[in-house]
């Protein structure tokens, strides 16, 4: 049986899209992650309420609070739980810089061996370094790929004049 | 020629030192919610059900998780509690070597029976115990004291230079850099380990500076244990490279005393460098639990209750003390240290 051009691309359609489709999304995952000004902005007025430790998954171990490795999740939790507690705030954020991750990027939180081996075994390419600007001083944040809709938090330091 | 030297005496320390790199293994039996494998090369994996925990390795629990493992030999079983870790270290007393299962923080509870050879040691962050056909939990907490409580069998728990003997339905509680408190009855009843731990909490944040005295006494304790033992491996290594080299020529010429020699100073040797070296690591690694898993949480607590007063007095106190700690430990202990460890 004879099929005429016409009705193969017919045929063929939509699984060329589908695998173009499947091609799109594969290239989009990876894409590393670079949350815009907007999401940082969403992520410290997040910070600012107090909301953190209510988002499951947002903010977990390993994470690095200044040059301090927590490792356990109750450590994490706790900290966002104190936090909270004393009214701890960034309070109004001038974005600085939201880069990606570099080599010497770990000097930034402490030029130590042990933050130098966090930023590498804990952090990935999805990793990027947000400096905020405030009156009380600036500040570090370290964000990775959206928890329902907020960049994950995977460590902080600040404020440092 | 000085590189043949140097694969000869790697090879010989090398097959020296197999034997005694034989060490004892956990399986993994049950697991349930998020538990991790911190493993040798310092990544941390799920744990799943029949991964072996090897020495040097970790377990750590999220506030879901709960993990049972047995040992490879002899019946055994420890179960680590959520918001836990557990590790399997080795140090070497005397000449042999032990086992030591930790519990590094949060709660493991261990139950050994007849096991076959000799028993491991148990302990946290600031002690350490010997065991006969027992079953005993272990409390870490955030101060860095630890409470032992045995439900049945024997222990002896050592700390600060001072043993303490405990039978079924006994407990003790130990302060870092401290000899054992009194010991207490316990009656089996298991600890709320939330609870027992605000309580260390509440200690700690009435007097932080004191509470990081402690810990920075037993860190002390533990690095100049680790010093000690640099300049004797440094000998040994020394006093090996010679031996190889004579080794070596001996075995050029054929000459027929070379297999005593092998056996009678060559292999010695060896095996003291692998217990010097086991023992350095072991202290190392002792001062890194410390460093991580209290003096981290404390950091943690005090900073993130401050950010708004950081001229609060007890605070400035405190810090003055933690950057004493850390300052010592990034010139001892983390030259001691690979990145896999952190």
């Amino acid at each position: 049986m004879k099929i005429k051009p016409g009705k193969l691309r017919n045929r063929f359609w939509p699984s060329i899209a589908l695998v173009a489709l499947a091609l799109v999304l594969a290239s989009c995952a990876s894409v590393p992650y670079m949350p815009g000004e907007a999401k940082v902005q969403k992520t410290v007025a997040l910070i600012n309420s107090g909301g953190v430790p209510g988002i499951k998954g947002l903010s977990d171990a390993p994470f690095i609070f200044d040059a301090e490795i927590l490792l356990l999740q109750a450590e994490v939790a706790s900290l966002w739980d104190n936090l909270k507690a004393t009214g701890f705030g960034i309070g109004k954020a001038k974005i600085v810089s939201i880069s990606r991750i570099g080599d010497e990027s770990y000097r930034l939180f402490s030029p130590t061996a042990e933050v130098r081996a966090f930023f590498k075994k804990y952090l990935n390419r999805d990793s990027v370094l947000v400096t905020l600007d405030t009156s009380e001083g600036r500040y570090l944040v370290i964000l990775n790929r959206e928890v329902k809709g907020y960049p994950r938090i995977q460590g902080f330091k600040g404020p440092t004049k | 020629m000085k590189a043949r030297r140097l694969t000869f005496a790697g090879a010989l320390l090398f097959a020296g030192l197999c034997p005694l790199l034989q060490a004892q293994n956990a399986e993994t039996v049950f697991t349930s919610g998020t538990v991790g494998h911190k493993n040798a090369a310092g990544k941390t994996v799920s744990l799943e059900i029949g991964d072996l925990v090897r020495t040097g390795e970790s377990v750590i629990t999220k506030s879901d998780g709960n993990a049972e493992l047995q040992l490879t030999t002899g019946k055994s079983s420890i179960k680590v509690k959520p918001n836990s870790v557990f590790m399997l270290t080795e140090r070497s007393v005397g000449g042999v070597k032990q086992t030591v299962l930790q519990a590094a923080a949060g709660s493991v509870s261990m139950k050994f029976e007849k096991l076959a050879g000799k028993e491991p040691l148990v302990g946290s962050s600031n002690c350490v115990a010997g065991v006969r056909g027992t079953e005993v939990t272990i409390y870490a907490g955030m101060d860095g004291s630890t409470l032992m409580a045995v439900s049945s069998g024997a222990v002896e728990l050592e700390s600060g230079g001072s043993t303490v003997s405990l039978s079924a339905n006994e407990a003790v509680e130990v302060k870092p850099g401290q000899a054992p408190g009194q010991k207490f009855a316990w009656l089996g009843k298991e600890v709320d380990y939330s609870k027992w731990n605000e309580g260390k909490l509440a200690d700690f944040l009435a007097d932080p500076a004191g509470s990081a005295r402690k810990v920075r006494e037993q860190m002390a304790g533990y690095r100049d244990s680790m010093l000690a033992l640099l300049p004797e491996l440094e000998k040994k290594k020394a006093d090996f490279a010679a031996a190889a080299a004579e080794l070596k020529r001996l075995s050029d010429a054929k000459d027929q005393r070379s297999e005593d020699y092998r056996a009678g100073t060559v292999f010695p040797l060896i095996q003291d460098q692998a217990t010097l070296f086991l023992n350095i690591r072991y202290y190392a690694l002792s001062v890194l639990s410390m460093r991580r898993f209290v003096l981290g949480d404390m950091y943690m607590q005090m900073r993130s209750r401050h950010m708004l007063d950081p001229g609060n007095q007890q605070y400035s106190d405190f810090l003055g003390v933690y950057a004493d700690i850390v300052t010592a430990y990034e010139a001892s202990i983390v030259p001691q240290l690979v990145d896999a460890d952190i």
